[in-house]
């Protein structure tokens, strides 16, 4: 695996599960 | 009969997200990303999340609330109340419960598939399968396509299809809070937990065999993310990406709408569907891009994968995967586990297909919970029982390509037009925004009213000039199977051409009673 590899994998991966855990506590925190 | 509800904010993301997490996320995703750039192509991939597949998740759950708003669950009705002087409209929303029902009719049948492996895996029936060569046969004979060792009749893929159809039939038949929503709300942790035991196994495989020692896990995530730059000069890896998103968020076909339509006007939808969108992003990109592909690299390298990518998506789920899993230790519980995760993937998706079927009866013509699974069950047994039957015939593609693409794409440009400019971007902007937890930011006007009805008809030209016609003329169908598919054709048009017939029943039964239907009538709010 190449760093760009590493780089892009770390990115998407952080991305999403920043964005899924903050608009999933945002949506539930009004449930 | 009183409108359903869903009982909390939770239970409509899990059951969206539910709906959107399917067979893709974990054996298409990862397919596409290997064949078209790999790191690179979440480039393309990304960009059409965000001008796409966002939008097209908030335009399908405003409309769907909307219109819900005025009784409708479906989108004929849907439709006609975002254009209540056009009288044809609703003929156009017809598409909204016939692509979803036809993709029941064969998805269900796929599913029991993961059921029936779930078992198998659990009992280690495929263990003697240590090759693919054996474990395709061993598909081959489930499926009915081969006769062999393994099985000499359809009677155990017949049985695990009735043990899934009845449990289908069962969650639906406890209405939208009672069943969907609670099978969503457990089945989705379920399968992140599943789904995460399974990446855990797979990122600790190291290198399992050291006669190969560039075959290891960490190459084959390589494969997977090491960006090829050169990929994004083609416009096939462009329409890939738009193609992937769109068919992984389950917009486009009507189901949203009706999940929506449950919703009340004061429910947020804007944070909602952002949340549904990362649930099976993370679903996707997380653990569909770490499971499949580095696992059968490890294992078959390069080469082996590249031949095995070539059989397919399904080859990869169904061959590739137990033959890697039943090679560790305590193989037949991971099998158990990965076809465990998709079976519940699959079911939270099924269910989905099934309800605007199940609503616009409910809804239109007051069938009642009972009488409506009743012949919705009628009538998908057997249209189902033609694809378990006919499947060597050319009748399950042929669904799939009229049901699960081609109606798909068409789907959502017709209400991407409608949302954006019929009923216009001033309406929809303040209509999207009602009891929204957050405001967007407002270039998205710009986005939903130009960038993403243009991405859509780009897609559509491309795609049915690149696939769709050849798909249209029946190239490269053999002549054996050419009745067999002409005849699907001709069931597929009859099925719509009765669901267009009871919409125009319903309407006729509204005005006869009374205004329904009319303009008058569909500006009233419920």
């Amino acid at each position: 695996m190449r760093p760009s590899g590493i780089l892009f994998m770390a990115i998407a991966w952080l991305a999403l599960l920043i964005t899924c855990i903050y608009t999933l506590r945002r949506s539930l925190r009004n449930n | 009969m009183a409108k359903e509800r869903w009982s909390s904010k939770l239970g409509i993301i899990m059951a969206v997200a539910g709906s959107a997490i399917g067979l893709g996320n974990f054996l298409r995703f990862p397919v596409q990303a290997a064949k078209h750039g790999g790191g690179a192509f979440l480039i393309p991939y990304f960009i059409a999340l965000l001008l796409l597949g966002i939008p097209l998740m908030w335009i399908e759950w405003t409309i769907g609330r909307f219109g819900g708003g005025f009784g409708h669950s479906t989108s004929p009705g849907i439709f006609q109340t975002l254009w209540n002087k056009n009288r044809f409209i609703k003929y156009f929303g017809v598409i909204g419960i016939f692509a979803p029902l036809v993709i029941f009719i064969y998805y269900v049948y796929i599913e029991s598939w993961l059921l029936g492996y779930s078992f198998f895996a659990l009992t280690g029936l495929y263990n003697s399968c240590t090759t693919e060569e054996a474990m395709t046969l061993f598909l081959r004979g489930y499926q009915g396509l081969a006769r062999n060792n393994f099985f000499s009749s359809l009677r155990p893929a017949y049985f695990f299809f009735l043990v899934t159809f009845a449990l289908n039939l069962l969650i639906l038949y406890q209405g939208v809070q009672r069943g969907i929503e609670r099978v969503c709300k457990y089945a989705m942790p379920v399968l992140f937990f599943l789904g995460i035991i399974l990446l855990v196994r797979v990122f600790t495989l190291g290198t399992p065999n050291p006669q190969f020692p560039e075959n290891s896990i960490y190459n084959g995530l390589g494969f997977l993310w090491n960006p090829d730059w050169s990929a994004l000069r083609s416009g096939r890896v462009w329409l890939a990406a738009a193609g992937q998103i769109f068919f992984t968020l389950s917009c486009g076909i009507g189901i949203i709408l009706t999940y929506a339509s449950y919703l009340r006007r004061e429910d947020d939808v804007v944070l909602s569907g952002l949340s549904a969108v990362a649930t099976n992003e993370v679903a996707e990109v997380i653990l569909g891009g770490s499971i499949v592909i580095p696992a059968a690299f490890a294992f078959f390298g390069p080469a082996g994968l590249a031949r095995i990518a070539q059989g397919g998506s399904f080859n990869l789920g169904f061959v590739t995967m137990p033959l890697v899993l039943q090679r560790l230790g305590f193989g037949q519980a991971f099998g158990f586990i990965w076809f465990g995760l998709l079976f519940l993937a699959g079911i939270t998706s099924s269910i989905s297909l099934a309800q605007p079927a199940i609503a616009f009866l409910e809804d239109e013509f007051n069938l009642g919970r009972r009488r409506t699974l009743a012949l919705f069950a009628a009538v998908t047994f057997l249209l189902t029982n033609a694809v378990i039957f006919f499947m060597g015939r050319g009748v399950l593609d042929e669904m799939d390509f009229w049901g699960g693409t081609f109606c798909l794409v068409l789907f959502a440009t017709i209400e991407t037009i409608l949302f954006a400019w019929v009923f216009g971007i001033d309406r929809a902007w303040t209509e999207m925004h009602a009891g929204s937890d957050i405001t967007l930011p407002r270039f998205y006007r710009f986005i939903i009213k130009y960038v993403t009805p243009a991405f859509l008809l780009a897609i559509l030209g491309f795609w049915l000039v690149q696939e769709g016609m050849p798909v249209i003329r029946l190239h490269g169908v053999p002549a054996g199977n050419v009745p067999y598919v002409t005849a699907t054709r001709v069931l597929l048009l009859l099925i719509f051409a009765g669901l267009a017939w009871l919409v125009k029943k319903s309407w006729d039964r509204r005005l006869k009673a009374g205004a329904a239907g009319s303009p008058e009538e569909e500006g009233r709010r419920i």
